[in-house]
């Protein structure tokens, strides 16, 4: 077991979910994931997009000293840089799915527990930049909420929150888009962890494909972002719902409760038809989310989550022009 | 369909086993907790209906290869009759007979009657017992025998089977059984049989004998043609000459048409082609004896310089080969001739030319004749002749000479006969040119030691009187010469002619450009001809002139009256004109010979059959004109003939091509009568039941069956197996 603080990667290369699964605590695992998604890049740690200016603030070590205000200093001969509007307080709600499907696992880690790896590591960067960060983890209903605050043991509590999370029940996303839209009154950073699955009713064997389904959760995702909020799903599937990779014949039986379908039949059978299904599903989702300027990233659970906030953050700070 | 171990088939219920093995037999499943349930549901429901369809054909056939193993073992079998009488059974020397005639060809269903009787042959083959020899022979008139000899191999008449093929010629059974029965003369068994294989059609049976004859081989005649059709039509004769009121190239072609059996009256389409183009089209109306003529009129194009293939066609029938006829015509051949009249009478039949005028006349081909006194002569009336006739004439004037000359130089025909006013010295001075040979003194036949001056021999009509005068004879002829072709082997129509007076020839130098083509008894020549080839090769056809030395008229000869009279005036102004000898000859019937001559100015000469096929015959530098027989004549169609020169150029000679037609026999389908066909009967016995095992198909199918299985299985696999 490496030292906390220590990277278990060689020179910050971005961990694998099994080997932050073996990691000591969720802190550990939320620095380590920066660190390798920060390997690089530009260490700024800044989500924020300079959009408006709203205040001044006095200097400390570690701001960015090209945002110093060089009239100010003239004026009070004292240090303040510049803070703009979304910066000065960005809120972040950083939303679980944690129903019973995010419990699957066939290899590596579960959807939920690489929800948590990532929420973890980006409720320790919002933290770091002392920005308010919320946790809401959620199935049919809201089972935990934390408002976002910028007080010092916030990110302390948040990762305690996801250390103890376990799957179960059944999803209800919409509804927990529908609560976070009525919680968060100002614009706010939403980010959303989920598998997706039984989001969308279900497309037509003809369906065209250029004609983006809209089930309530995109609807809500959709009324989200019209109202100024910057919304960001992140799209976690095990690999084993890419490629069907069961050989014999097996009887899949629904992991949500009160879900009773079953399927038996020879996954040889279905290997080709599962893969495009599959493929087709995350294209529609992509689309819908591209429709709704929202942005879209998928991840498989075995693909380390350093990697895939090494392209979230960068495509962030190029997108403020500070990367 | 039997079974020999009908009580395997128990194990018929082993086609079950798949079916519960499907149904009951199923592993257990391994359950998975899944989250994509969604994912999962469509993409069953896309390949349901492909997996469904793959699991039923899994299931047949796993079903069907099970049910196959029991059904095997049960050992199926069919009885069938074998196409080999019973006789065929004991040990025998035997001759396969088969008729490979034209009326072979007909078709009977799906196969032709030659294809049953080799399928029948090849079943007695395979049918005689191993000591049994056995040969085969074919029926038609001049084929080479395919196995002639006795023989225990009988993979090699097998072989010979497989290869032979039905020809278009008519069929001799007389000669075929007599032939068959000398090959079983020597036999070792006792048992001697020949086994016929015909259509049964009449034609070829005339001369056989239905009543078997006493130690002679035993004929057993197998008929492929019992299911056949009595009917047939067919286009039995066609006929084309020179119609000169239609103007150049006009020609009459008459068609005639017999029907056999059920639909002998009515009409029927007929079609005139030439050169392979359909021209015309009628209609030919059958009388109630099955018989119709057609007569077509058509002008050629006289541009070419070749014979038009002229032919006629009606619908096709079970029985194609004769559905069509076709004849070779050369256009523009129609000689003009000039005759001469040195002793015109005003009683018609006494005049000299009378009897030369009636045989002209049937020469045919629209022949323009003019005849004149000598005064009459003139450059004018000589212009643009084939052959001058000049008969008795007693003096020959100078310029009447002249002309003479320069229309043999110029590749012009002459016959000269002589007479009673003839005065050879002037002939001798004038015409000396042109003469074969100088004339000499008259002659007048007496009576030989032996001979009855009054012994009434030979042909005499009814009615006529006879000479008494002592008479000479002709010599034998000698067929080969292009002039006597068309004569009978003992100078049938000549030898009887009676010649009581005659001049003799002077002797003159030996060349090869003079021949003496008949001559009398005493061997004093009687018709000799002269040749002047052209001054530049190819300049156009060689002069020829023929001298009688007697007369064309009744006085010195009965020779006109003969029936070698008609032909030889025909001949001599066909080989006079260059026209090729002998017209009717440009078509003759399958299986007839054809006689060819290879020229003074050709080395090689080729014959390209209808097949393609080529025939070649070559001539010595030094030798005379090549004289052959051309006997190939197999197939109906166009036979067409190259030549080349001394120089090696390949040429075509339109003027010699042929064209053979199907013999009219052939068409006629009616059947040799019950009592000849009952005659054999006694031969004939049902033919002999045997088992054909179907297990080795079914274990096949079996193999097969598993093999599919398992390549759809694997297929399948491999199509679904991630990488």
């Amino acid at each position: 077991m490496p030292m906390p603080g220590a990277s278990p990667g060689s020179a910050n290369q971005p961990v694998s979910p099994a080997e932050l699964a073996r990691l000591a605590t969720m802190a550990v695992r939320a620095r380590i994931i920066i660190e390798g998604a920060y390997a690089g890049l530009h260490h700024n740690p800044r989500l924020g997009t300079a959009i408006e200016f709203s205040e001044h603030k006095e200097y400390a070590p570690g701001d960015d000293i090209r945002r110093i205000d060089w009239k100010a200093v003239g004026r009070q001969d004292r240090y303040y840089i510049k803070r703009f509007e979304d910066e000065s307080e960005m809120r972040t709600f950083l939303l679980l799915d944690a129903s019973a499907s995010m419990g699957y696992k066939n290899r590596g880690v579960s959807k939920l527990t690489y929800a948590t790896y990532l929420a973890a590591a980006l409720a320790y960067l919002l933290g770091k930049q002392g920005d308010p960060a919320g946790l809401c983890l959620h199935d049919t209903a809201m089972r935990n909420y934390l408002p976002p605050s910028g007080r010092a043991g916030q990110v302390r509590d948040m990762l305690q929150l996801l250390e103890g999370v376990k799957p179960s029940g059944n999803t209800d996303m919409g509804r927990a888009l529908e609560r976070i839209g009525d919680l968060a009154e100002r614009k706010s950073l939403i980010l959303i962890f989920s598998d997706l699955l039984d989001l969308e009713p279900p497309v037509q064997g003809n369906a065209n494909r250029n004609t983006v389904s809209t089930g309530p959760a995109a609807e809500h995702l959709a009324q989200l972002r019209q109202r100024g909020h910057d919304v960001v799903v992140f799209h976690l599937l095990d690999p084993d719902e890419v490629e069907l990779p069961f050989e014999d014949l097996t009887e899949f039986l629904a992991v949500e409760p009160g879900d009773t379908r079953t399927l038996l039949c020879e996954p040889d059978d279905l290997r080709e038809a599962f893969a495009q299904a599959s493929l087709d599903f995350r294209d529609r989702w992509r689309r819908a989310c591209v429709q709704a300027r929202i942005e879209y990233r998928f991840a498989s659970t075995l693909e380390p989550p350093g990697n895939l906030l090494r392209a979230f953050i960068g495509q962030r700070q190029r997108r403020s022009g500070q990367g | 369909m039997g079974l020999l171990a009908p009580s395997l088939l128990l194990g018929l219920i082993a086609a079950a086993i798949p079916y519960l093995v499907h149904r009951i037999g199923k592993r257990t499943p391994r359950p998975v907790l899944f989250a994509a349930m969604q994912l999962l549901s469509e993409a069953q429901r896309r390949v349901r209906a492909r997996t469904r369809i793959r699991e039923i054909a899994l299931l047949v056939l796993r079903t069907a290869a099970a049910a196959a193993l029991p059904f095997i073992f049960s050992r199926p079998f069919i009885e069938r009759e074998t196409l080999a009488p019973q006789v065929s059974l004991a040990p025998q020397s035997a001759v396969i007979l088969l008729d490979d005639s034209a009326s072979m060809r007909r078709k009977i269903g799906r196969l032709t009657s030659w294809e049953r009787a080799i399928e029948r042959a090849q079943e007695i083959v395979r049918q005689l017992s191993p000591e049994s020899a056995v040969a085969l022979v074919l029926a038609t008139v001049e084929t080479p025998t395919p196995a002639g000899d006795l023989t225990l191999e009988h993979t090699r008449i097998e072989a010979a089977l497989a290869t032979t093929e039905v020809s278009a010629r008519p069929v001799d059974f007389s000669r075929a059984i007599a032939r068959a029965q000398a090959l079983l003369a020597n036999a070792s068994h006792n048992e001697r049989r020949i086994y016929v294989i015909t259509d049964n059609q009449a034609s070829g049976w005339e001369n056989v004998d239905p009543k078997p004859v006493e130690g002679s081989p035993t004929v057993t005649v197998l008929d492929v043609g019992k299911t056949s059709a009595t009917d047939n039509r067919a286009i039995v004769g066609l006929e084309t000459i020179a119609e000169p009121e239609l103007g150049p190239g006009g020609i009459a072609v008459t068609a005639e048409v017999a029907a056999w059996g059920d639909s002998i009256e009515g009409k029927l389409p007929i079609t005139l082609f030439v050169d392979g183009r359909a021209v015309t089209q009628g209609v030919v109306e059958l009388s109630s004896d099955g018989r119709g003529r057609k007569k077509f009129v058509h002008v050629l194009p006289t541009d070419g310089d070749g014979a038009h293939q002229v032919g006629v066609e009606i619908p096709a029938d079970a029985f194609p080969l004769d559905d069509r006829r076709i004849t070779s015509f050369m256009p523009g051949q129609a000689p003009r001739i000039l005759i001469v009249n040195g002793d015109p009478r005003t009683e018609k039949t006494e005049d000299e030319t009378f009897f030369l005028e009636s045989a002209l006349q049937t020469v045919g081909g629209g022949v323009s004749i003019d005849t004149i006194l000598l005064d009459d002569v003139s450059a004018e009336l000589m212009h643009n002749r084939d052959v001058v006739f000049v008969a008795n004439v007693a003096t020959p004037t100078n310029d009447f000479a002249r002309l003479l000359i320069e229309h043999v130089k110029r590749g012009g025909g002459l016959f000269l006969s002589l007479g009673e006013k003839v005065s050879a010295e002037q002939w001798n001075l004038e015409l000396g040119p042109v003469l074969p040979q100088p004339i000499g003194l008259q002659r007048t036949a007496s009576a030989l030691p032996g001979h009855n001056a009054s012994a009434r021999t030979g042909y005499v009509a009814e009615g006529e009187l006879v000479d008494d005068r002592p008479a000479e004879r002709f010599a034998p002829i000698d067929r080969q010469h292009p002039l006597l072709g068309t004569f009978g082997a003992d100078g049938e129509g000549l030898s009887s002619t009676r010649i009581y007076k005659y001049f003799l020839l002077e002797p003159a130098p030996e060349t090869e450009h003079r021949e003496v083509i008949l001559s009398y008894e005493t061997g004093a020549p009687a018709l000799v001809e002269r040749t002047f080839p052209p001054a530049s090769a190819g300049a156009h056809d060689p002069g020829r002139v023929l001298l009688l030395s007697t007369t064309l008229d009744r006085e010195w000869t009965d020779l006109p009256i003969r029936p070698g009279f008609l032909p030889l005036v025909a001949e001599s102004v066909r080989r006079l004109s260059g026209a090729p000898s002998g017209g009717e000859t440009r078509s003759v019937l399958v299986g007839q010979p054809r006689p060819i001559t290879i020229g003074r100015k050709h080395l090689r000469l080729e014959i390209e059959k209808p097949n393609r096929q080529v025939w070649i015959a070559r001539r010595g530098i030094n030798d005379p004109d090549k004289k052959l027989t051309f006997t190939e004549t197999d197939e109906p169609g166009t036979y067409r003939v190259r030549a080349s020169s001394t120089d090696n150029t390949l040429a075509r000679l339109p003027v010699e091509d042929f064209v053979v037609n199907l013999d009219p026999r052939e068409s006629n389908p009616t059947r040799r009568n019950d009592s000849a066909v009952a005659a054999n009967a006694a031969n004939d016995q049902p033919a002999p039941r045997y088992k054909m095992p179907l297990w080795h198909n079914l274990g096949a199918a079996l193999i097969l069956l598993v093999l599919a299985e398992s390549v759809f299985s694997l297929v399948r696999r491999k199509r679904l197996t991630p990488v």
